[in-house]
């Protein structure tokens, strides 16, 4: 299930707010409010069908990730973000094995977006039907 | 390269704040507006080389304004920044508003930076070009003034195979 609002939700799980002190967000030319970035990211559309997303450098040097979204009005509002990716040395280890884990997705014919939300279910603690068919086997921590 | 000034035209501060970030070692001088009214204003106050502007904006449509400085200020080149793709917007934008390129939201910083640079270099090329002209002009100048006092000393003549004659 890839529709917009599936994979928003997805989006965001892994986005914190730098500021949530620009929340609640004020439109400029229409005026509409989005109390939270949760409602931010709800009410408003996608870019130009793109997902809006750009990495970038903050202004103390560190990875940010800057959200693009179509107010209702039209207007393109922005966003920043830090990601919430784990950088410790256990943090690494699970992306390194996530990373192996689509490489074995894909090669058993798996779409790599298709891989990532399966594994993503996993990782949040839901059933994965499409792995569990592949024959994919995973043990509880 | 002479130095140039830029200036950045959003109401999405945000937005301003990560064209700054993206420019930031770009060698240039970085003014930022949040409505086209202050634009205006700081277009009046100091010299600026390219305006890079929201479409959506309120109170002013960014095409409005772009045409505004494309008829006040023909030297400035003008990128204009958007969200929405239509085609429409871009032909329009480049046509009538004389853009020189558009940008969808969001801009990868080494296009955008890419593109800056380019346009400057076109600003530049541009001045070079009028330089160059108006020296020429000048020449032709004295030349038709020397022609007037000494009729046929600017004539120039050639043999058979086109090679000059010096008398």
């Amino acid at each position: 299930m890839n529709t917009p609002e599936h994979l928003d939700r997805h989006l965001f799980k892994n986005l914190k707010a730098l500021s949530e002190s620009s929340f609640p967000k004020k439109c400029g030319s229409c005026g509409e409010v989005y109390e939270s970035s949760e409602q931010f990211v709800q009410k408003t559309a996608d870019v130009a069908g793109r997902s809006g997303l750009k990495s970038g450098r903050g202004d103390c040097g560190g990875q940010i990730v800057e959200l693009f979204r179509n107010c209702i009005c039209g207007s393109t509002l922005m966003e920043c973000f830090n990601d919430r990716r784990d950088l410790s040395k256990a943090g690494l280890k699970r992306r390194e094995l996530f990373g192996r884990l689509m490489t074995i997705l894909k090669k058993k014919g798996l779409p790599a977006d298709q891989a990532r939300t399966e594994l993503l279910k996993l990782i949040h603690g839901e059933n994965s039907p499409v792995l569990e068919q592949m024959g994919v086997k995973f043990k509880s921590a | 390269m002479k130095h140039h000034s830029i200036l950045i035209v959003d109401d999405e501060k945000n937005v301003l704040s990560a064209i700054e970030r993206a420019l930031r070692k770009e060698p240039y001088t970085v003014y930022s507006a949040d409505s086209a009214e202050k634009a205006l204003q700081l277009i009046k106050a100091r010299e600026v080389s390219l305006v890079i502007s929201d479409y959506n904006m309120p109170h002013t449509n960014g095409l409005e304004f772009l045409k505004k400085i494309k008829n006040l200020y023909p030297h400035i080149l003008t990128i204009m920044l958007t969200g929405q793709a239509e085609v429409e917007v871009a032909v329009e934008a480049i046509n009538a508003a004389g853009v020189y390129k558009f940008i969808l939201k969001p801009w990868d910083d080494e296009d955008l930076k890419i593109t800056v640079r380019r346009s400057l270099e076109s600003i530049d090329l541009a001045s070079e070009r009028d330089r160059l002209l108006q020296k020429v002009k000048s020449r032709d100048a004295i030349l038709n003034d020397l022609e007037a006092k000494f009729p046929g000393i600017s004539k120039v003549h050639k043999d058979d195979n086109g090679y000059l004659i010096l008398q």
